[in-house]
């Protein structure tokens, strides 16, 4: 999930500073950068959009660096949902209201797509070492599984 | 019988383990159970509020097409979006009237244009500055720009603001800035406020000047003729497989000097769609 994340830090970084520079975007498979770039949803409030995105891969690469556990899981699912949600929101502007395809744009919600799958399983999943599939081991004294710090469970009769 | 797991004297001591272990596991598995459904519940959550700002989003900003973002009053002169970009863009290559580039460059491209169109528009965006910088600064090639008003009465409005600017050699400038910062087809943007703010965008305009001069019969009689060029090339090309000036943007691209042929590139964003057909024209 980091290398995709600082994937998508490059992705968001020139996309910004082209924004400001004004100069012309460097355009892959013969997309409308120009015209996507340069139109009016590329700005949400004044903001660039492609700053926005910067600001939202910062924040999920930090959390990756944090501890792992329960509760920067679940950040990492609102970030990631929500940066998925702003992509989506941002296609759909490039393909009904602009009429036009910036693959740099195109490449960040694919990038999104997968870190908030990733995010999600890893979350839905719960502990970092599943519980269920290993077989336990005969005369295991104690617990059944190895519980992490963070979800200590008291076991009765123990 | 005793309730205590592992205490009832009837079971052997393996099978008093196994028993404790059981319950153990039953437990386990009714908390992760538990916990599952929380995230459940929390994932929900965190999608039904993300929807709920996307759609706030999509609300707020819906309406306009693809232009540019709304010119503020505030931006004039050099504040204007694009300005110092498309100054850049013209400096040194000479322009006179309705011409840009060297007047003897071996290959011609005139370009019928509506300044609302946003095809127009994609088209100034992606592919032409790459066509002034490798072919018109080159003395390769020279552009000729025609006025073909289809969208709105704005249309002939902004294209003789055009052309006024053409009369101080300034109109390639005026269309580019335009371009840079049009707004959604027919919205009504196209007021004297406007393009007195884009004219103001263009450095050396005379903009009051450009204002009076527009409405002047020698411009009216330009913009005609231009759109009437249009129609003929239109039922001329109209039979082709892909019919020709049936649409902004239209080209034609030739050998300068000799007759004009109808040029329908297969991209508008694609600047290599041009370039091939200039480098051949050089090379015959």
């Amino acid at each position: 999930m980091i290398g995709l994340t600082l994937l998508g830090t490059g992705v968001a970084t020139y996309l910004t500073i082209a924004h400001y520079s004004g100069t012309t975007t460097i355009c892959p498979l013969h997309g409308g950068c120009e015209t996507v770039q340069h139109s009016t949803y590329s700005e949400l409030a004044g903001v660039p959009v492609a700053l926005i995105g910067l600001i939202g891969y910062i924040l999920i690469l930090g959390v990756l660096l944090m501890a792992v556990g329960e509760t920067t899981r679940l950040i990492l699912v609102v970030l990631t949902l929500g940066g998925w949600g702003f992509s989506a929101y941002l296609t759909y502007r490039e393909l009904f209201s602009i009429h036009a395809i910036c693959p740099w744009c195109v490449s960040s919600a694919i990038i999104m797509t997968f870190l908030a799958c990733l995010a999600v399983w890893r979350f839905l999943r719960g502990e970092d070492a599943p519980v269920e599939a290993l077989p336990q081991e005969a005369g295991e004294p104690g617990g059944a599984t190895s519980s992490p710090p963070s979800a200590p469970r008291p076991l009765p009769g123990a | 019988m005793s309730s205590t797991p592992g205490t009832d004297p009837d079971l052997t001591r393996k099978e008093r383990r196994e028993q404790a272990r059981e319950q153990r596991r039953a437990i386990e598995a009714a908390h992760q159970a538990g916990a599952q459904r929380r995230r459940l519940l929390q994932l929900g959550g965190v999608i039904g509020v993300v929807a709920v700002i996307i759609v706030i989003i999509l609300l707020s900003t819906g309406g306009s097409g693809g232009g540019a973002p709304k010119l503020k009053p505030t931006q004039t002169g050099y504040s204007v979006p694009h300005a110092a970009e498309v100054q850049a863009r013209f400096a040194g290559i000479p322009q006179q009237g309705i011409e840009l580039g060297s007047p003897k460059a071996p290959v011609t491209m005139q370009e019928f244009v509506d300044l609302q169109c946003p095809f127009c528009r994609q088209y100034t965006l992606g592919v032409f500055p790459t066509l002034v910088n490798k072919y018109v600064r080159t003395g390769k090639l020279r552009m000729e720009f025609h006025n073909f008003y289809i969208i709105g009465p704005d249309s002939l409005k902004a294209s003789k603001m055009a052309e006024a600017a053409g009369q101080q050699n300034l109109l390639w400038n005026f269309a580019d800035l335009f371009y840079n910062n049009q707004q959604t087809e027919n919205s009504g943007y196209v007021t004297d406020a406007f393009l007195s703010q884009i004219a103001g965008g263009v450095r050396g305009l005379n903009v009051s000047k450009a204002l009076s001069e527009r409405f002047s019969p020698a411009i009216e009689g330009k913009v005609n003729n231009d759109n009437q060029l249009a129609r003929v090339y239109g039922s001329q090309f109209a039979n082709l497989p892909v019919p020709g000036f049936n649409g902004t943007p239209s080209f034609l691209l030739y050998k300068s000097g000799t007759t004009p042929q109808l040029f329908s590139p297969t991209s508008l964003t694609e600047p290599s769609v041009f370039e091939t057909a200039i480098n051949k024209l050089m090379k015959g």
